[in-house]
């Protein structure tokens, strides 16, 4: 059984432009920027792309948690130089894809080797789907963006005005991310499956990492493949890293004259026995105009009940005192109410779920 | 006919067309049969080696959008991708609160959806899924005279129906790398708009509407 951790996250932000859509069709002016957004019957609600919360998200890990990121020598062209998650924490949370050299072997499994005694090498791809997935984060309710105006006037001669798009809201996103892949790689030819080349494999399990029998894939033999596993310590330490990343969680376009906290102001994880994301309809939109962004209390409290079976542990809710305050007294009955809900502060929140996490990891 | 539904919802859903590479990346409106059983083998933990499935699905959305996304355009060596790749930005569509009903009559294949073993996406890793309400058991009630067949794909060769005609894949292997089980022309039925059509459909009484169900044998 492969446990996932669940996050459901809230941002509030003001006179923000957080992920933007290139030039402007809908503008006066030559020099504009549209922000992004979807329209639904007729309303506006703003969102940041996942690729988006993915490069805060990664960015933030290497500034304030020390990750060495996996190298990218950027030169006429990108070169990705490495496709190796047992160094590299990020090609194991966030993905690859690439090419590499794999020692070309016979039937037995032994190299053949080249006229000159040489062994032969054949290109391969290396692939891993990431095991951290997430959404867009998506504004609550319909947003009315504005088109600010602006000037650059510091230099001789006529002002160059330019116009950006900005807009206020409450805005959603959730993630998953899979405890039995993070640190845990396959090195069979299945597609999909190939995380690791040959050399790589046996360099892990040098270097400390141990085999796991893969329940689910298994040979033309009937045997089950044998996956590499990072030691415990080295795979919880990641996870806690990328959870705890949410807490100081920086980034956005526009932050010169726009700078918002996109960091969680209210947030929910727990950790489930199933692959399903339970939280997706705990934020809605309500008033006349969809305009206020709301907790669904029912909703989430429907979730809790239903999959209850699926919950391991204890679901912790965490909100920022001045954020969704008229919530409070009904998210702490619920919590008195569940033996496995916890509310608390948001940081509050994300370093007890880490610590759940630690006596969680198989 | 008895049947088991399974409800799939994202706040944000894509499927590609197979054969555009480069430029603006439009997203068909619904997904293709290969997408369906991707979903069904993401639930299970591994590849399903179907012999036969019988599989109708429907899909709704509630507004379009287009996104603009970095892409790294990877070069290739000897039919081999190489590491060497050129920063791109592209536009591309994608749907906005996607709903997915399934409808299996196997028992087996509805248990995957009980408790997926990956999390379920509509689309890429951004388009993560929930599925809302489990799976239940219902009857669908056979119409000789279709006239609500939407947010689905009809195969075109056989039916010849209106709609978007895509050349879509039916299933993949498991091998390396994936062979295509199959290609065949499809009309792509959006949800907006009934067709009409004198073919064995079922009805959802609940979304008013005929569902086609798609007897794959492998």
């Amino acid at each position: 059984m492969s446990l996932k951790i669940q996050g459901f996250i809230l941002i509030d932000v003001d006179v923000v432009a957080l992920n933007n859509a290139g030039k402007s069709n809908s503008s006066n002016f030559d020099n504009a920027m549209a922000t992004k957004k979807i329209y639904k019957n007729g309303k506006a609600y703003t969102y940041v792309s996942g690729q988006a919360w993915r490069y805060w998200w990664r960015d933030t890990l290497q500034k304030n948690y020390g990750w060495d990121l996996s190298p990218v020598i950027r030169d006429k062209k990108i070169a990705f130089t490495a496709a190796n998650p047992i160094t590299f924490a990020d090609d194991d949370v966030f993905g690859y894809m690439k090419a590499a050299k794999e020692v070309k072997t016979d039937d037995q499994g032994e190299p053949v080797l080249s006229k000159g005694g040489k062994e032969q090498k054949v290109d391969v791809t290396v692939t891993r789907s990431s095991p951290l997935r997430n959404s867009a984060i998506i504004s609550v309710a319909a947003t009315r963006t504005v088109e600010n105006w602006s000037s650059m006037a510091r230099q001789e001669g006529d002002s160059v005005p330019y116009s950006k798009e900005e807009y206020s809201a409450v805005m959603k996103g959730m993630f998953s991310l899979d405890m039995g892949q993070v640190g845990t790689f396959a090195s069979y030819n299945k597609t999909g499956f190939k995380n690791l080349t040959e050399k790589l494999r046996a360099e892990a399990l040098a270097g400390g990492a141990t085999e796991l029998a893969d329940p689910f894939v298994k040979d033309g033999k009937g045997n089950a493949h044998q996956l590499v596993q990072l030691p415990k310590e080295v795979r919880i330490q990641r996870m806690k890293d990328t959870i705890g990343a949410l807490k100081t969680i920086s980034g956005g376009a526009m932050q010169t004259n726009n700078m918002a906290d996109v960091t969680p102001k209210f947030i929910v994880l727990a950790t489930t026995t199933t692959g399903n994301h339970p939280f997706s309809h705990i934020a809605k939109n309500g008033g006349a105009y969809q305009e206020n962004a709301e907790l669904n209390i029912a909703g989430l409290e429907e979730v809790l009940t239903d999959y209850k079976e699926q919950l391991k542990g204890t679901v912790y809710i965490g909100k920022r005192n001045g954020f969704m305050d008229e919530y409070h007294e009904v998210l702490q009955a619920l919590a008195d109410k569940f033996d496995n809900v916890e509310l608390c502060s948001v940081n509050q929140a994300i370093d007890q779920y880490c610590a759940q996490v630690e006596n969680q990891v198989e | 006919m008895r049947v088991f539904k399974i409800d799939i919802t994202s706040w944000t859903a894509s499927f590609r067309y197979p054969n555009l590479i480069s430029g603006f990346q439009p997203t068909l409106e619904v997904p293709p049969v290969s997408t369906v059983l991707g979903l069904i083998n993401a639930a299970a933990g591994h590849y399903v080696a179907h012999s036969t499935l019988k599989l109708g699905y429907y899909f709704e959305y509630q507004s379009k959008a287009v996104d603009l996304e970095t892409i790294y355009q990877i070069g290739a060596h000897k039919g081999m991708p190489s590491n060497h790749a050129k920063s791109n930005i592209i536009r591309r569509e994608f749907l906005f609160e996607a709903f997915l009903r399934l409808y299996v009559t196997s028992q087996e294949v509805a248990d995957y959806f009980r408790s997926p073993v990956y999390p379920i996406v509509l689309g890429r890793m951004n388009d993560l899924a929930s599925i809302a309400g489990g799976v239940r058991e219902c009857s669908l009630v056979p119409r000789d005279h279709a006239d609500q067949l939407r947010g689905q794909v009809v195969p075109f060769s056989k039916h010849q129906l209106p709609g978007q005609i895509q050349a879509l894949p039916k299933y993949f292997t498991d091998s390396f790398p994936r062979n295509n089980l199959g290609v065949e022309p499809y009309s792509v039925i959006g949800h907006g708009q009934g067709v009409s059509a004198r073919l064995e459909a079922f009805r959802d009484e609940e979304k008013e509407v005929d569902v086609y169900f798609h007897d794959l044998s492998f």
